[in-house]
């Protein structure tokens, strides 16, 4: 910094701390702004990304294997794996599969004596599929062993793991029993009964609203197939999912290869959905911020009408002049940006590292509905810090580009003339 | 040898529809190391001469020429650097910023003409010296009294060794011994310094003072 650019800021910063109350409340504004935007930025991103996590661990894995034709919107149509030992052949060549568990995955009608509910029903082999996804964590220990019968479903009580929110909807408790009703691959109409062997609650809400977890071999004869109906991959590289994604298909064109982008969608499209509402939230903010420092910045020009005169009388040029007041609308937005961020930092760590405890602020039924975690974990927005910490100098520069500009112009005549 | 000369000034303020003709023809010399007093009734155009004279405000009509130099015609950047580098001010109500301490009131100037800091002290430790005020450099103006205040300003405006030092209504807010000494400061630094000064008042003291008497009524110059 030149000397006499030394000279104007160390006067600006004077002059802010001339009238403290009013620049410690402008500081406060904006300081605030930024601690409100980097902890809901850092939420809001948290909940983003437990809920892609939770896509990943609870339902898709990294990739999934439909049988060719599969369509998503058909739920009530079976479609089967052909060349489902080909197919494993194939996974088992390829170096970065880390596992693949296989899966019959159909839609069934849950029968009550108080009513019919439908259901997605996951035909699974826990050893298969503790491998390739984290949901066997929220199931009980013994259901290993409980799935692992070689059940006849005509005479046996079938073991049935049921999420919590579909569990309370039904007033279903563990050891009740219940029946589904589904369509076989043949097109026939076919029914089993079950008995809750554990009730579950994921962080993913669709599991806990609308999911029944069943034995596959059971799952397996009673739609009448003979062969998975997909296939879930988990790699060893997330990051590099659209390539494996890409080899697979290549290499099994007779399968339909999706990955977990695809899978969550609707999620990533939520995640857009909050990045534009994060963006109207700064927005907002900087809005709030602005006035405050707007208005202190005309009522600053407004007290030293004289002194402004006095300077430009001194010979001090218009620019000089308006570099005084944009050092103060500067200082003002570095400072409150700074303050901001060291208000954030604690609190974004604690709700990074410990996490909101959701349970014990919301009803257990509530979360499970919603699909909320338990602990609700805040990221750490590298780029939320750094656009709010530019956005926040940047908008107290602009907000004191008027009055820099109104108070250079001012006539030095009627400038001293001022009382 | 002439510092300024003016040729027909005149000066029109608008006041709502009316024009106010504030000067009117005016022409005069100063010479260097004048002692020169501009006086007359309230209204008279005193303040708006020195304005001009200043170049703090424009003539609507006529030429100023300052060492020779015609200065009417300089654009408004011109004309800010002319007076950073050769005029000095002394305000009736001091002006001094009040966030700024003596040390640093006397100090702009300086920092506008890029003086080195190193230099800036010795200067600025001298001057406050000179005009009697060398214990309070680290006050804040609050902390003066008017008389000492107006001594912060004449050493504001001397920094800089100005051609010439304006001065309106210099002693006008300080009692009789104060400004009798205040009068008695500028006198001999102009003496001493040979710096020219130009000044408006209403006080017989400084008329006395002064080795020209500029006398103005209704805008125009009548002695």
């Amino acid at each position: 910094m030149k000397k006499d650019n030394y000279f104007l800021f160390n006067m600006s910063i004077k002059n802010l701390l001339l009238y403290k109350t009013r620049t410690i409340l402008t500081f406060l504004i904006l300081g605030f702004g930024i601690f409100t935007y980097i902890i809901v930025e850092g939420m809001l991103d948290g909940m983003t990304n437990q809920t892609v996590e939770s896509i990943i661990q609870m339902q898709s894995s990294d990739i999934q294997i439909y049988p060719e034709g599969y369509n998503k919107e058909e739920q009530f149509t079976i479609l089967n794996l052909k060349n489902e030992d080909e197919i494993t052949k194939i996974l088992d060549s390829k170096d970065y599969v880390v596992a693949y568990s296989k899966r019959i995955t159909f839609t069934a009608m849950l029968e009550l004596s108080s009513g019919m509910s439908p259901v997605r029903v996951f035909g699974i082999n826990p050893e298969e599929d503790e491998k390739t996804l984290k949901l066997m964590d929220y199931l009980k220990n013994d259901i290993k062993i409980a799935f692992a019968k070689d059940f006849d479903a005509f005479f046996d009580t079938i073991p049935a793991c049921i999420g919590k929110a579909l569990a309370n909807e039904l007033n279903l408790k563990e050891k009740d029993n219940f029946i589904i009703s589904f369509k076989t691959k043949d097109g026939m109409y076919n029914s089993i009964n079950l008995e809750v062997f554990s009730i579950f609650m994921t962080s993913d809400s669709f599991l806990n609203s609308s999911c029944i977890i069943i034995p596959y071999n059971v799952a397996k004869n009673s739609l009448n197939i003979d062969s998975a109906t997909n296939i879930l991959v988990k790699t060893m590289d997330l990051k590099k999912v659209k390539n494996y994604t890409f080899d697979l298909q290549k290499s099994l064109p007779y399968t339909s290869i999706s990955n977990w982008m695809e899978e969550g969608k609707e999620i990533i499209e939520i995640s857009k959905t909050k990045g534009k509402f994060s963006g109207v939230f700064i927005i907002f903010i900087l809005i709030i911020a602005s006035i405050g420092i707007i208005n202190t910045m005309i009522m600053s020009v407004h007290e030293k009408t004289k002194e402004i005169g006095t300077l430009k009388a001194l010979g001090m040029s218009e620019k000089e002049i308006r570099k005084i007041f944009s050092y103060e609308g500067f200082s003002l937005g570095l400072f409150g940006s700074i303050f901001g961020i060291i208000l954030a930092l604690p609190l974004n760590y604690y709700l990074a590292r410990v996490g909101l405890n959701v349970a014990a602020m919301m009803d257990i039924n509530i979360i499970a509905e919603f699909g909320l975690p338990l602990v609700l974990y805040s990221s750490f927005p590298i780029k939320g810090y750094i656009s709010a910490f530019i956005l926040g100098v940047f908008v107290s520069y602009i907000s004191t580009y008027s009055s820099a500009k109104k108070a250079a112009k001012l006539e030095i005549t009627k400038a001293l003339r001022t009382i | 040898m002439s510092l300024i000369k003016l040729e027909k000034i005149s000066k029109i303020y608008k006041m709502g529809k009316v024009n106010v003709q504030a000067l009117y023809d005016v022409s005069l010399t100063i010479e260097k190391g004048n002692f020169t007093g501009i006086v007359g009734p309230s209204g008279s155009g005193k303040t708006t001469l020195l304005n001009i004279l200043g170049c703090l405000d424009k003539q609507d009509s006529g030429s100023y020429f300052f060492d020779n130099q015609n200065i009417s015609t300089l654009s408004n950047i011109e004309t800010t650097i002319f007076r950073r580098e050769k005029f000095g001010f002394i305000f009736q109500t001091f002006n001094l910023i009040p966030v700024l301490t003596v040390y640093e009131n006397v100090e702009i100037p300086l920092a506008l003409l890029g003086v080195e800091k190193r230099e800036r002290k010795e200067r600025i430790m001298n001057i406050l010296k000179e005009v009697g005020i060398e214990e309070t450099f680290n006050r804040l103006p609050s902390e003066l009294s008017g008389g000492q205040q107006q001594r912060v300003a004449i050493a504001r405006a001397l920094i800089k060794n100005p051609y010439i030092i304006f001065a309106d209504e210099p002693t006008a807010n300080l009692d009789h011994a104060t400004g009798s000494k205040i009068i008695e400061l500028m006198k001999n630094l102009n003496q001493k310094l040979g710096i020219t000064f130009v000044f408006s008042t209403h006080d017989n003291k400084i008329m006395n003072a002064a080795n020209q008497l500029l006398i103005l009524e209704d805008g125009k110059i009548i002695s």
